[in-house]
């Protein structure tokens, strides 16, 4: 499998992976400090429809599409991984 | 005859005597989600929710609720299997409440959802479901109108694609608004049926195949009063709850 090429990607990931951060401390207020590996199920209980609450945001916050034909559970078990799904799946508005 | 779905409604928070009846049931797997949620909240409704599952299921087909077993599919989806296995079952959870589904013979999935109090959810209509859904959200008068709406599309949607064990984000543009059978990819038809309850909850249930069924709602009295199950009324019926009705709250065992 190819990796990403965040080179061209519509966000840096790291750029990704701070607004995730910063979203999902505000939506669901974890009492623990939100990181990459955080499971964003398994741990914080986000919902699907919460979830798409969180895509949306952070479309409109760096404006980008994400495009969710390819998104899974599997795909979004921690944080990291969906900056990741993020990063390689996404174009700019 | 039609198919008949069994429907529990239920509250998600319970005393810790109740608690503890429903860890006893949870396998290892089970325990060890629970134990990795970050607040007591959530871990009682995982725990409320599975543990009811578990009660409700063994009760419905004779087995002990620890005994049980199911199956994930390639998205998710669990199959009861072993000692158990035949009936078809759906778990979902949202905000306050936790909904349980059993079929005997067709592919299920239910859906509970509480509107959220975050974005409008004309913006998430428009985005990510079919353009007419997204007009249906948005001509809807206010806020609470356009949650309500959205929120039934998104349960509808929700249920059809746990029934089918498909993944959801590929499906948030399925309509789902006009007509109760919608096809879900190759998967094929489902029958759509939307459960009333008290207050702002919705909830959807999808069965495979198109031939209509008939939900029983278990203990709940006419809608919109009805107030939900708890997880006493789980432990202390015989599976109908209709001792709702006839004995007070708090003395039925």
């Amino acid at each position: 499998m190819l990796e990403p090429d965040t080179t061209t990607a519509a966000a840096p990931r790291e750029q990704v992976v701070g607004r995730l951060t910063a979203l999902l401390t505000r939506m669901l207020k974890p009492t623990e400090p939100v990181t990459e590996r955080t499971q964003l199920m398994d741990e914080l209980g986000l919902s699907s429809s919460l979830a798409l609450e969180l895509l949306l945001e952070l479309e409109d916050e760096l404006e980008i599409q994400i495009d969710v034909e390819d998104l899974d559970e599997d795909r979004m078990t921690t944080l990291g991984d969906l900056a990741d799904y993020i990063t390689a799946n996404s174009t700019p508005r | 005859m039609r198919d008949t779905v069994r429907l529990w409604v239920l509250s998600a928070t319970a005393g810790r005597r109740e608690l503890a009846r429903c860890v006893a049931v949870l396998d290892p797997a089970e325990r060890a989600r629970a134990a990795a949620l970050g607040s007591p909240s959530l871990r009682d409704r995982f725990t409320v929710a599975h543990g009811a599952l578990r009660l409700l299921v063994g009760r419905a087909v004779g087995v002990a609720p620890g005994d049980l077993t199911w199956t994930r599919g390639r998205h998710g989806k669990p199959t009861l299997t072993g000692p158990g296995a035949g009936p078809h079952t759906s778990l979902s959870y949202s905000g306050g409440l936790v909904a349980v589904a059993v079929s005997a013979g067709r592919a299920i999935g239910v859906d509970i959802q509480h509107p959220a109090p975050g974005r409008d959810p004309a913006a998430l209509a428009a985005r990510f479901f079919d353009p007419r859904e997204a007009r249906l959200v948005a001509d809807a008068g206010d806020r609470a109108a356009r949650q309500a709406r959205f929120t039934r599309l998104w349960t509808r949607k929700e249920a059809a694609v746990k029934a089918a064990g498909a993944r959801l984000w590929p499906h948030l543009a399925l309509p789902v608004h006009r007509g109760d059978v919608v096809t879900v990819g190759s998967a094929g038809s489902y029958r759509l049926t939307d459960v009333a309850t008290g207050g702002a909850f919705r909830v959807a249930v999808a069965l495979a195949g198109e031939a209509p069924y008939a939900v029983e709602p278990a203990g709940a009295g006419p809608p919109p009063t009805a107030e939900p199950l708890t997880l006493t009324d789980v432990l202390c019926s015989d599976g109908s709850m209709l001792e709702r009705s006839t004995a007070p709250r708090g003395h039925r065992c």
